[in-house]
């Protein structure tokens, strides 16, 4: 599972763009098809939980989970934790695990391979590349759950 | 000019510092990635890609992006020996494409519209164009667990940088058979010429584990970097020459970069 600290920043980030105009779009998209990667066993219904003190925007606080979706290597699926109105967590519930390929063709690297002990930076920089979610897919199941939360 | 939206349910950002920038070039950039969410999405019922899964239309009347995509996936496909595809059995999953392809259509339409500093961030893998006052990008590659940190830092001018990875620690999958991790890298980051190929590339070789350096080694002037759960960095011998050689350097200058995921 993912360290939720990690994460509450992603989480806090997307909500920023809320208030973006042709956001309001995404949340009238049609129900997650059952079609996409759906593993067995898991579903993409929520329970939310009964809201005891309702938010002024109506939604109800409980966890929503997205869809599961499917991409190269597995599937991905989010759930969002809603307090008051607003997202409080986000956490993955699937991240692909199929290493098989990995293994099969990992080797033993060559001499021109160099290695380092990763050193933290607060360097001067414009803009960061990294991957804090699995992707497109994890992305697209994270709008399901904020769908479901009417959040979206 | 710097306008970030959500777009794909993604945050992409584009950032213009040249003459050119105005706020309709930066319209049609997000109206283009729109598009192409429209085209591409597996989870939009009503996407293309959706309908041809459900085999309502077939790839002629998709349209001739959707066929270009599928191309694209096709060449990749071959080119990684399998590690990339675009297709889940019988279904058509462009995913690992469309964002890289998006991010490479948005520089072409800022160049055509006679911009030449500037960069596209989508969600972590990021293009910068020309120069930021008189000098490279710098493209930080995110610490896998110190969120505002990082560990190199890439001077980027005309050049892509995309990164795949779990980048969550505490994601230690075991493999049953060997009851070590199962992901060999907590990320892998490509570095090269074209947004869309590095993305690519960066899907592939994570996937491929410690083989995909030597897939990336291979394929010049692309150039790797992956980090491992203990914190070891393996890269491949260009890439040192990528990054700003002074990894003291601190904090200097006005504001913190844009907080992007990837």
């Amino acid at each position: 599972m993912i360290a939720a600290g990690a994460t509450v920043v992603g989480v806090a980030y997307l909500l920023n763009f809320k208030v973006a105009p042709h956001v309001a779009t995404i949340g009238q998209a049609a129900p997650v098809p059952t079609d996409v990667g759906q593993p067995p066993g898991t579903s993409t219904a929520s329970t939310p939980a009964p809201a005891p003190s309702p938010a002024s925007n109506g939604v109800p606080d409980g966890t929503y989970t997205g869809p599961s979706v499917f991409v190269r290597f597995g599937n991905v699926q989010v759930k969002i934790v809603v307090a008051g109105g607003r997202v409080t967590d986000v956490q993955a519930v699937d991240l692909p695990s199929d290493r098989t390929r990995s293994a099969e063709l990992s080797q033993i690297s060559g001499p021109i391979l160099r290695q380092e002990a990763i050193r933290a930076q607060s360097a001067r920089i414009n803009v960061v590349s990294g991957a804090t979610y699995t992707s497109y897919g994890y992305a697209q199941s994270l709008e399901g759950a904020l769908q479901q939360a009417r959040l979206g | 000019m710097r306008r970030t939206e959500e777009v794909m349910g993604m945050p992409v950002t584009v950032e213009i510092v040249d003459a050119g920038a105005t706020d309709a070039v930066l319209d049609s950039v997000f109206r283009d990635f729109r598009l192409l969410d429209a085209l591409f999405s597996t989870y939009k019922p009503d996407s293309v890609v959706s309908r041809i899964n459900r085999g309502e239309i077939g790839f002629v009347e998709g349209g001739e992006i959707v066929q270009l995509a599928a191309s694209l996936c096709r060449s990749y496909e071959h080119d990684t020996g399998g590690a990339f595809s675009g297709w889940r059995g019988d279904f058509f999953d462009p995913s690992g494409l469309v964002k890289g392809w998006a991010i490479d259509r948005a520089c072409s339409i800022l160049s055509a519209a006679g911009c030449r500093d500037f960069y596209v961030d989508g969600a972590g893998d990021v293009k910068a164009c020309g120069l930021n006052d008189g000098e490279p990008w710098r493209v930080g590659i995110r610490h896998p667990w110190r969120r505002n940190e990082v560990v190199r830092v890439v001077l980027a001018s005309d050049l892509a940088v995309a990164t795949s990875g779990t980048y969550e620690k505490g994601l230690h999958i075991v493999d049953p058979r060997t009851g070590r991790p199962a992901a060999e890298f907590v990320s892998l980051t490509v570095v090269g010429p074209d947004i869309l190929q590095a993305d690519v590339y960066a899907t592939a070789a994570f996937a491929m584990g410690h083989a995909g350096l030597e897939f990336v080694l291979g394929r010049p002037p692309y150039e790797a970097y992956a980090i491992d759960a203990e914190g070891i960095a393996t890269f491949t011998p260009g890439f040192d020459g990528l990054c700003d050689p002074d990894r003291s350097r601190s904090l200097a200058g006005p504001g913190r970069p844009s907080e992007t995921g990837g």
